[in-house]
This record gives structure tokens, C-alpha cells and sequence, in this order.
């Protein structure tokens, strides 16, 4: 297929994902929202972290929390997201098979629309480490950045979200009612398994173990070592920046592979059983 | 059509195809698709005629690689729907009919091109397209009208000029004029028309249950019914295999109206016709074989208390042959037991 084809058909999902996420409000009320909401989740992080220490805040540790909360934006946008376009796609707009009976590929389709996602998830990003700089307080040393190994550790976290975000995509064609929930329900998983708000070490020896297979966990890890110079878990603290890249890197690997044929598996099944174009929600 | 085996092959092929689903709660399995065997050449419009439930929808959507068969195999353009589902998306599109689908957000205009990208048709090429196509079906004052403020019937049109942006080798049709007025569904069949013939190879599947769509646009019918072919031939040539004796439309006075117990006729296959409320009449149609007179026939309705009004006799039609191959009407259910 031409690059060009495929970069135009990228762009056509971009831009229609662009007009859903934002025309449903007029322009002004879109900005504020898209400006209002990560700045609301700084507060709201800042009260819960407040609310839990009885009002001690440590600054290194609720630096900790806060970083690994403003990154798992990209987990809750572009997976729950994913999802969505699905359940939307299929039940309210009643598209998903002109788009499935199409050319285009349902994962380009998915990554055109997914790219939206990433941008507002950005912008909420960005916001969060502006407020939480200039306003919370949260600053640290730009000199221990490297940034180098965080843009990588940063890149290849993303293609882990993205192909889990495949993953849910292919789990919302197979089980029309339960997709909604099952989205949400994956994002806290991570949210509460990974080391997002808590260092992983603080789990059951068990469920380490299975964080210890999954990308994410490491790469919310990377994420903060490489941007303020050491990360929360004690026991990842062992590895070396190498190990933690390599295992980021091997991890992502396995999970995208196992992501991209488990999802296929689960549209040959959706494609058996006829759920394609089934409306059961709307 | 630049891959020589997909040039050569027929537009589409299927053989064996059966499709069941699985029953919800227990319930006995529904055969859709009973052994389909179907050849449909370049250049045709191939009409698929049958009640609703008969499995059309189930063929389009298995030859539009939406559904897999459960047995048997079918080709688009020399392609297998299963195991080269890709190259096949690259030479169809489907309309569906009665849908009112679409991305509320967007303008008629920035969906057809919207849907023209995905098929990868240059810009250059798309735009004048999509404003020819809108032109075509009648929305040039709401081009620019997002989707969600169409009525009903402009949806429909939009879904229909949507098919066509990719301007594809293999046209699915599922009852695309469904609940159309009757100006707009007659625009649409002359475009289809028009736009099969213009090029060469171009094919159109086109599944209805109004006969007069069938006998107006197709070059080949086939009659299904509960998943099964019965008959397949151009409409001249299913008209003749019923020819002979008198094709006779009955006016009777039902007791309640509606008649939805069908009068015996003895051997006759009969069917009924459209009910006439406002009079309190429903047309009872049947073919009276040649060596039979119709006498007899009025005397035995007459005996189960049926009062004939009119009686008209006509030429062959398409329905005439329905009935006679599947043995009821085409808007009739299906006798139970």
C-alpha cells in the first residue's frame, strides 16, 4: 500500500476523531473544559493525597504519586477510549461496519482515532506538570533529567498502551454490554496493579510477580527515574537504567504481540458470531 | 482492476454456502443460508428476491466480509471473503437500505469525502465525486447540513450516495430504496442503472422485496426463500416458466377485513394481495392453470363465505413467479407447522 494512502487514511481518522471529541460544545466552552479538567485532577490528586496523610504531605513521595497519576492519563484516554469507539461506532452512530467493510483496516482506523486521544492526553500532561510546578509546588531539578532515555521509555510505554488499547477494542466488538464497564475496569486494574499511586512493592508477592510481566509497571517506573532521577519501587530500584529499558522494551514487545493476534482472535470470533454491526445498547 | 486474476474472475462466486446461528436461550439453531450456490458475472445486476428472513441480508453480509459462513465458500472479484478479506474491502462497499447510520457531527458533504478517504481516493478525484453523488440523490441544499439535522428519508440518501464515493468493482445493495418516497426510490433505481452501465465490469448485487425494483433493474433474479435458492434466471425467463393460464386477481370481501386466512383453492397455489381497508377488500391473487375454468373456483370461495367483488385477469409477473416457485406470497408469513 502507498505511504501516502496509508498517511491519508491516518489523517481521515485523526480528523474524524477530532470532530467527535470536540463538537460537542462550541469552541470557547471546548477550551475551557480541555483546561479546566487536568487542572481539576491536579486538585482533586492534591485533596486525596492531603485527605490520606492527614495533611503531611511528604513532597518527594506525593511527587511520586503525582507524576505516575498525570502519565496513567495516556492509559485512561486511549484505552478506555478505544474501547469506546467501538461501542460508540457500533451502537449509537451504527458505522463500525461501513468502516470494517472498507479498506482502511480497523487497527489504522484505530489509530487515526486514537491519536485524538494521545493529543488531549497530552495537553492534560502538560497542564498537570504546569500546575503542579507553578502552583503545587512540585519542582525538581531539570539537570537530572535525561531526557533521551525518558523520550524512549516514553515512546515505547505508548505502543503498550496503544496495543492495549487494541486489546480492549477487541474485547468491546466480542462482548457488546459488558464493554463499557470492562474499559473503565482495566484502566483502575493498572491504575491500582503498576505502581501508579502506590510503589509496587507494597502489593502481595504474588501480584508483583504478574505486575512484573506487564510493560506498564516498569514503564511508569522509567518514566519517573528518568525525569526526576530515581523511581518509587524499591525492588525495580535494583535494575539498571539498561535493565529497566530492556525490560520495558521486552515487555511492551510481548504484550503488543500478544495484543495484536489476541485481538485479531476476538474480531474472528465477533466476525463468526455476526457481532460486527449488532446493536444491543442504544 | 489491476490484478489479472481478480479481472478474469466473476464478480461473485459462492458454492455451498451455509450459514446457521446459534440460538439465545436454548432455542433450536437458525438455518440462514441453506447451501447458496451463486455465480454473478461482470457487468450484471443480479437481483436477490425474498421475504424477509429469507437469508439475503446474511449473503450481503457474508460477501461484504462482515460474517463468516459456517460451510461452503464465496469470492468477490476472484477473492476469498474469509482468507482475503482485505483485498476484497478494497472492491466493494455496501449500502444498507432503512438505516439511518452515520456521524451525526459531520456535514453530508465531509462524510462522503470523509468515507472516500478511507477507500484512498485522491482529493481530486473525491471532491468532485462527492458533489456529483450529492447532487444525484438530491441533497445539494443540505450538503453542508450536519448529519444529525436530516430528516429520516435524506439519511437514507446519503447512506446510498456514501456506496458509490469509492466507485467500487462489487456494489452491495440491501434493500437500499426501503421506506423511501416513491420519487426518490425511482431517482435512485435509474442511477443504478445508469452507473452499472456507464463502465464496463461494474457489478451490482441488489437485494429487495419489491418486485417492481427487481423486474425494473435486474438482468438475473433469484428467488430465495429460507436460505435456499429456488430459482435463478433473467426476469423474461422466470416469467415464461410459469407461463400459461390465467394469472387472476380476485376483490373479495374478507369478514374482517383483513383475510389473513388464506382461502383453500384446492390444488391452487394462491396468495394474497394487498389489503384495501377503506373498501374492506383484499386481492386474492392465483394462476389458474389452462385446462381449469374459474367458475368452480368463485363456488368454493363463495362456500367459505368469501363475497368476490372484482375479478381481473394480467400479464405474468415477477410476483406470479415467486408465488409459484416458493409457494406463497412475498409479503406473506410463512404457514406455521
Amino acid at each position: 500500500m502507498a505511504v501516502t494512502t496509508l498517511a491519508g487514511r491516518l489523517r481521515t481518522a485523526a480528523w474524524l476523531g477530532w470532530q467527535i471529541e470536540s463538537n460537542w460544545a462550541d469552541p470557547l466552552v471546548f477550551a475551557i473544559y480541555s483546561v479546566a479538567r487536568p487542572l481539576a485532577t491536579a486538585l482533586i490528586l492534591m485533596g486525596i493525597y492531603w485527605a490520606v496523610t492527614g495533611g503531611h504531605l511528604q513532597r518527594d513521595a506525593f511527587l511520586l504519586f503525582y507524576i505516575g497519576n498525570a502519565f496513567h492519563e495516556y492509559v485512561l484516554r486511549l484505552v478506555v477510549g478505544m474501547g469506546w469507539v467501538v461501542v460508540e461506532e457500533r451502537e449509537e452512530y451504527e458505522t463500525l461496519k461501513y468502516v470494517y467493510a472498507s479498506p482502511i483496516g480497523i487497527f489504522t482506523y484505530l489509530w487515526g482515532r486514537s491519536s485524538v486521544k494521545f493529543a488531549q492526553a497530552t495537553l492534560s500532561v502538560v497542564l498537570m506538570f504546569l500546575m503542579g510546578w507553578f502552583v503545587l509546588g512540585l519542582r525538581w531539578d531539570l539537570g537530572v533529567v535525561r531526557w533521551g532515555a525518558f523520550l524512549l521509555a516514553f515512546g515505547i510505554g505508548l505502543v503498550a498502551v496503544v496495543y492495549l488499547g487494541f486489546l480492549v477494542a477487541g474485547l468491546a466488538l466480542l462482548l457488546p454490554r459488558a464493554a463499557m464497564t470492562m474499559n473503565e475496569g482495566l484502566a483502575v486494574a493498572l491504575y491500582l496493579l503498576c505502581g501508579v499511586i502506590y510503589p509496587i512493592d507494597l502489593l502481595p508477592r504474588g501480584l508483583q510477580e504478574l505486575t512484573l510481566l506487564l510493560p506498564f509497571t516498569y514503564w511508569y517506573e522509567a518514566l519517573r527515574r528518568f525525569l526526576i532521577g530515581h523511581g518509587a519501587s524499591e525492588r525495580l530500584s535494583a535494575l539498571s537504567d539498561g535493565q529497566l529499558l530492556g525490560a520495558l522494551i521486552a515487555a511492551t514487545l510481548v504484550f503488543a504481540v500478544a495484543s495484536h493476534f489476541g485481538y485479531l482472535a476476538l474480531e474472528r470470533r465477533a466476525r463468526k458470531l455476526g457481532r460486527l454491526d449488532q446493536t444491543t445498547l442504544f | 482492476m489491476s490484478d489479472p486474476r481478480s479481472a478474469l474472475a466473476p464478480a461473485v462466486e459462492t458454492r455451498g454456502l451455509r450459514r446457521t446461528f446459534r440460538a439465545s436461550r436454548g432455542g433450536a439453531e437458525v438455518l440462514a443460508l441453506d447451501g447458496v450456490d451463486v455465480r454473478i458475472e461482470r457487468g450484471e445486476i443480479f437481483g436477490l428476491l425474498g421475504p424477509n428472513g429469507a437469508g439475503k441480508t446474511t449473503l450481503i453480509k457474508i460477501l461484504s466480509t462482515l460474517l463468516y459462513p459456517t460451510v461452503g465458500s464465496a469470492r468477490v472479484a476472484g477473492h476469498d471473503v474469509v482468507l482475503e478479506a482485505v483485498e476484497v474491502r478494497r472492491r466493494i462497499a455496501l449500502v444498507s437500505g432503512g438505516e439511518t447510520s452515520g456521524y451525526g457531527i459531520l456535514t453530508v458533504r465531509e462524510c462522503l469525502w470523509m468515507f472516500s478517504q478511507f477507500y484512498g481516493v485522491p482529493s481530486q478525484i473525491a471532491w468532485p465525486r462527492v458533489d456529483e453523488l450529492i447532487r444525484i440523490v438530491d441533497l445539494e441544499e443540505q450538503a453542508h447540513t450536519r448529519i444529525n439535522r436530516l430528516s429520516t428519508g435524506q439519511r437514507q440518501r446519503m447512506n446510498f450516495a456514501r456506496g458509490f464515493v469509492s466507485d467500487p468493482e462489487v456494489m452491495f445493495l440491501d434493500e437500499p430504496t426501503l421506506g423511501m418516497d416513491v420519487n426518490a426510490a425511482r431517482s435512485l433505481r435509474a442511477y443504478v442503472l445508469h452507473w452499472v452501465r456507464e463502465k464496463p465490469g461494474r457489478t451490482v448485487l441488489l437485494t429487495t422485496h419489491y418486485m417492481a425494483e427487481a423486474e425494473e433493474l435486474c438482468d438475473r433474479v433469484a428467488i430465495i426463500d429460507r436460505g435456499r435458492v429456488l430459482a435463478c434466471d433473467s426476469a423474461p425467463a422466470l416469467r415464461r416458466q410459469v407461463q400459461g393460464g390465467q394469472h387472476v386477481e380476485l376483490e373479495i370481501r374478507t369478514p374482517d377485513g383483513a383475510g389473513a386466512v388464506l382461502p383453500g383453492l384446492g390444488d391452487i397455489p394462491a396468495a394474497w394481495g394487498a389489503p384495501h381497508p377503506e373498501r374492506g377488500t383484499r386481492t386474492l391473487k392465483f394462476r389458474l392453470p389452462p385446462d381449469r375454468v374459474l367458475l368452480p373456483v368463485l363456488r368454493r370461495l363463495e362456500e367459505q363465505g368469501l363475497l368476490v367483488e372484482g375479478v381481473s385477469t394480467r400479464e405474468t409477473t415477477l410476483e406470479d413467479v415467486f408465488i409459484a416457485v416458493v409457494g406463497r406470497g412475498l409479503d406473506e408469513p410463512e404457514a406455521s407447522g
